[in-house]
């Protein structure tokens, strides 16, 4: 009969420490963001406006509602480094208490959408049948409906004020999240890792919580970053129209319609706030789109 | 081999998967992926499936670990009735039956550490917690022949052999009793296949384990199964010991899937003759009246076309449907 | 005479991020006119690479060919400007694929893809070109093949779209045929099917085959002459019968012991290579196969061996050849291929 025994001393496995060392997930995605000059120049961008609304008090001497009526319209100074509007008032004082709804409208709507855009998307998408089924047509009705009307209608029924523009760009911000998690844990569903531990008998919602979920996190993050220059936008026009932050709390929207009257002869109440809203827009978006170049390739070759 | 235990019975089992289409998406047929199967699983051997993609064998695999819930037919592991076992108790009686998958690329989590893929199984069905996981998890990397420091490591870094260890492992945290491997080494290189093969066998004969071994590799499969089943289309074809199917196949599909398999010795193949297959396998959603291998049978009748073949015992444990043993004058 | 083909010292990296993939390192053999020859590897063997520079297919960059030639009848392949390649891609070399889904466009009927090629290459008119296209499907048994020239390519099976393939391939009667793995995505019935098919093409049309693939009985079946490839490097070359029967380089050795034979007693171990494929980025410095060999010496790891001459135009390329032959896993083998005629 014939044996066939393995050849003398054959080297079993070769230890690992020789091989490649491969980089990990969020190693590789940070080497890939920094290639994106747009998107670090919205990191850093990003980081000194979130620091400038958070540490408002310190950075400016005067207070947000402070009037100075001998200073009033008068242009960039030592003394108001962005000048001052048509009661007097310090414009960067207004600018940098500003940023602060700006950012709470922005993350906050972000953070709503997220959740419930997710737990939806989940469910459709790694449950399907019937509940897909609603899900989905919840997305079409509610990507179809006018959503800026919806945002006005909400905030005029409800009041103008922060919490509630909020709550209505909340009501549409989650549908972008729920259908690119749908659409990821439908093709998650599928792979075999999944099967793998519906095999082992893993409870279904440690299955979503452990296995779906941290396959969607990079993309969340970028769908967080993408939609915040949305709610920036969204948050300064409702203002612009009057719908938004009330005076005397500084809005960017709010300055921009103020400045708007002022425009010909005192060009500066309108460039500072319009230059950073679309400074601000483009920051965010740079930083999405890195982010996106950065988690989209997830596998090392 | 009556004396034997038997683990596991498949009776009648059947999985039809609707096919919806037209204006309503109405059910139009049904994909029969497993029709009619009966076969047992003896503790401690392991059954060999073969066939062809697309023949219903992972299927197969997946409706007696009732991963797919089977339209039809009983399965029964140690005398208990899976198929009426639901929720939380069929759950747990994932521990006694396990899978190994084709590929080791997409069967582990990328982005679960391996001591996770390992622990999470085991703590999930209270066998072990904590440090006595993880050290668990670390034996059983030695088990399969790998380092324990791979432990805090992704599974990217891993070749595709070393993952496939990494699978098995996996599929062992649970103590299992049986195990279905899905094609475990169609997608591995040639070297590392046989690597693989000795490991499942080694692990088999410490952990007296018992395995469905589904493949198309066919020389593989004579080397690793006690018996084998051919399935064509949805239907056992032919079973028996591996002698028996290999010595002398019964079923014009046998020996055609024999005699397709090159081997690797020129002068073996210069003198071959070979039985070439017309055609292509039928679409399971309208399979072909009577036998179903009609359409491609060398040795089609008249009644393969109209009747379908009774799967039948020829010699002791050697059963095969086909009317040329039975329905000959 | 010259051969058809001489391939000398050809050389292929990638440049990635992670570093230098160096897939092809030095390949060199030569094909005449008319020759089967079977290139057989493991993924990551650089055997399809190889084949890619000869259509001048290699995408630059990331790709680089590093140095060599490849003459073809004559001229350099290597050297030929882009539009140079005109006259010599599907007119005198044709490839076919391992995944015809891919290679085919799916939006356009397989008659139009296959027309455009000999309207291309050999100058036909549309309706001189749809009956070669009607010929060359019937050629590779396409049954009704007037009629299926209108489908597209998701109407066909994946051993009916292997045959359009082919029939693209052959339709502008080229000289040289390149199978890159052609079956190995098809069932064992359907890949007999198409190696008789290629076979009986060959003898009709008189082409020079090269076939890549991983599994030996293929090569077996098919081909008179084999080149054995591991780490981008030739392990191992030569008529198959011989290399079958007594194979010299401890990695087509292990390779060949690998695959059960007909006859082995199911509680033996099976033969094994350990250890895995190699890292194309950190080659050692000398063999490939040295650090999974059982015969690894220190030569062997520091300076890359040179093909030998072992038997008529057998050479294999390993520093320990007296020792490896008079290893028992060589006898093993012939007692094992022994038994396996007697079955067949």
């Amino acid at each position: 009969m014939t044996t066939l025994t393995q050849t003398p001393s054959t080297p079993a496995t070769t230890s690992l420490s020789e091989e490649r060392h491969y980089a990990g997930f969020w190693t590789a995605a940070w080497r890939r963001f920094r290639r994106n000059k747009l998107a670090l120049f919205g990191m850093v961008y990003v980081t000194l406006i979130l620091l400038v609304a958070i540490f408002a008090p310190y950075i400016t001497k005067y207070k947000v509602e402070q009037i100075f009526p001998q200073d009033a319209l008068q242009g960039p100074s030592a003394a108001h480094f962005f000048g001052s509007d048509y009661l007097g008032r310090d414009i960067f004082t207004r600018m940098v208490y500003g940023a602060r709804p700006m950012l709470i409208v922005g993350f906050f709507t972000q953070i709503f959408g997220i959740i419930i855009g997710t737990t939806l998307g989940i469910m459709a998408g790694y449950l399907g049948g019937v509940v897909d089924w609603v899900v989905t047509r919840l997305v079409d009705l509610f990507s179809a409906l006018p959503w800026y009307l919806i945002v006005l209608y909400l905030v005029m029924v409800l009041s103008p004020s922060l919490q509630n523009i909020i709550i209505a760009l909340s009501i549409t911000s989650w549908v972008g999240s729920c259908r690119l998690v749908r659409g990821l844990s439908m093709s998650i569903r599928e792979q075999e890792y999944i099967e793998a531990a519906q095999a082992l008998g893993i409870p279904g919602w440690r299955v979503v919580l452990f296995h779906v979920l941290p396959q969607a996190t990079p993309l969340l993050i970028w769908a967080f970053a993408a939609g915040i220059p949305g709610a920036v936008f969204a948050e300064a026009s409702l203002s612009f129209l009057g719908m938004g932050i009330r005076p005397p709390n500084p809005s960017w929207g709010q300055m921009l319609a103020e400045g708007g009257s002022y425009f010909s002869y005192w060009p500066h109440m309108l460039f500072f706030p319009s230059a950073f809203i679309i400074l601000s827009v483009l920051a965010f978006q740079g930083l999405a789109d890195g982010l996106r170049q950065a988690v989209a390739v997830n596998v090392n070759v | 081999m009556s004396e034997r235990e038997k683990l596991v019975e498949v009776r009648n089992l059947k999985k039809y998967f609707p096919v919806k289409g037209g204006l309503f998406q109405r059910h139009i047929g049904d994909v029969k992926a497993v029709d009619d199967v009966s076969l047992d699983i003896y503790t401690g051997e392991t059954l060999g499936l073969v066939g062809e993609s697309g023949c219903g064998k992972s299927t197969l695999g997946r409706t007696i670990l009732q991963l797919i819930r089977p339209s039809a037919g009983s399965v029964k592991f140690r005398n208990q009735e899976l198929t009426a076992v639901t929720g939380d108790a069929l759950r747990r009686s994932r521990t006694k039956m396990q899978i190994i998958f084709q590929n080791p690329y997409s069967s582990l989590n990328p982005r679960q550490m391996i001591e996770r893929t390992l622990t999470e199984p085991m703590s999930v069905h209270g066998i072990y917690r904590g440090t006595e996981a993880k050290e668990r998890a670390a034996q059983l990397l030695k088990m399969v022949g790998l380092e324990t420091y791979f432990l805090g490591r992704f599974p990217s870094e891993f070749s595709g052999g070393q993952r496939q260890r990494i699978g098995i492992a996996r599929a062992l945290s649970v103590n299992p009793e049986f195990i279905v491997c899905d094609e475990p080494i169609s997608s591995l290189d040639v070297s590392i296949q046989s690597q693989i093969v000795n490991l499942l066998k080694r692990l088999q004969k410490e952990l007296s384990l018992t395995y469905l071994f589904i493949s198309h590799d066919l020389s593989m499969v004579r080397y690793i199964c006690d018996r084998i089943a051919v399935m064509y289309l949805g239907k056992i074809v032919e079973q028996g010991e591996t002698d028996q199917i290999c010595g002398n196949p019964l079923h014009p599909y046998t020996q055609a899937l024999w005699s397709a398999i090159p081997i690797p010795d020129p002068e073996v193949e210069e003198g071959r003759e070979r039985i070439i297959l017309e055609g292509d396998v039928p679409s399971p959603i309208n399979p072909p009246n009577g036998c179903r291998f009609c359409t491609r049978c060398p040795k089609v009748m008249d009644i393969c076309r109209s009747a379908d073949p009774e799967f039948k015992e020829i010699e002791n444990g050697h059963k095969v449907a086909c009317h040329w043993y039975t329905s000959r004058p | 005479m010259t051969p058809l083909l001489d391939v000398q010292q050809v050389e292929v990296a990638f440049y990635t991020k992670d570093g230098v993939v160096r897939a092809v390192n030095g390949i060199s053999y030569t094909l005449e006119k008319g020759d089967t020859l079977g290139i057989v590897g493991e993924s990551g063997s650089g055997k399809s690479v190889s084949l890619l520079a000869m259509l001048g297919l290699i995408p630059t960059p990331p790709g680089k060919i590093m140095g060599g030639k490849i003459l073809y009848e004559g001229k350099d392949l290597l050297q030929l400007k882009r539009d140079q390649w005109s006259g010599i891609r599907g007119k005198q070399i044709a490839m076919i694929f391992q995944d015809p889904m891919t290679s085919l466009n799916p939006v356009m009927t397989i008659g139009n893809q296959i027309d455009e090629a000999t309207i291309v290459n050999l100058g036909l008119t549309s309706k001189q070109a749809r009956q070669r296209t009607v010929e060359v499907l019937t050629q590779v048994g396409i049954p009704r093949a007037a009629e299926r020239c209108n489908d597209f390519p998701h109407q066909f099976s994946g051993g009916m779209r292997q045959r359009v393939m082919i029939a693209m391939g052959i339709s502008c009667n080229p000289q040289l045929l390149i199978a890159d793995e052609p079956t190995t995505a098809l069932d064992v019935t359907i890949q007999a099917q198409i190696i008789e098919l290629v076979k009986r093409l060959q003898k009709q049309m008189g082409m020079t085959v090269i076939w890549v693939t991983h599994d030996l009985g293929v090569v077996a079946r098919l081909t008179k002459k084999i080149i054995v490839m591991y780490g981008g490097s030739i392990m191992e070359s030569g008529p198959i019968k011989p290399i079958y029967a007594r194979p010299k380089h401890p990695y087509t050795i292990g390779l060949l012991a690998s695959v059960p034979g007909a006859t082995i007693n199911r509680s033996d171990e099976l033969h094994y290579i350990g250890g895995n494929p190699p890292d194309m980025i950190r080659l050692p410095a000398g063999c490939a196969f040295a650090p999974r060999c059982a015969y690894q010496t220190e030569q062997c790891l520091r300076e890359k061996p040179g093909l030998i001459e072992v038997g008529k135009d057998h050479t294999a390329a390993c520093w320990n050849l007296k020792t490896v032959e008079q290893n028992p896993v060589l006898a093993k083998s012939e007692s094992r291929r022994a038994a396996g005629s007697q079955r067949g």
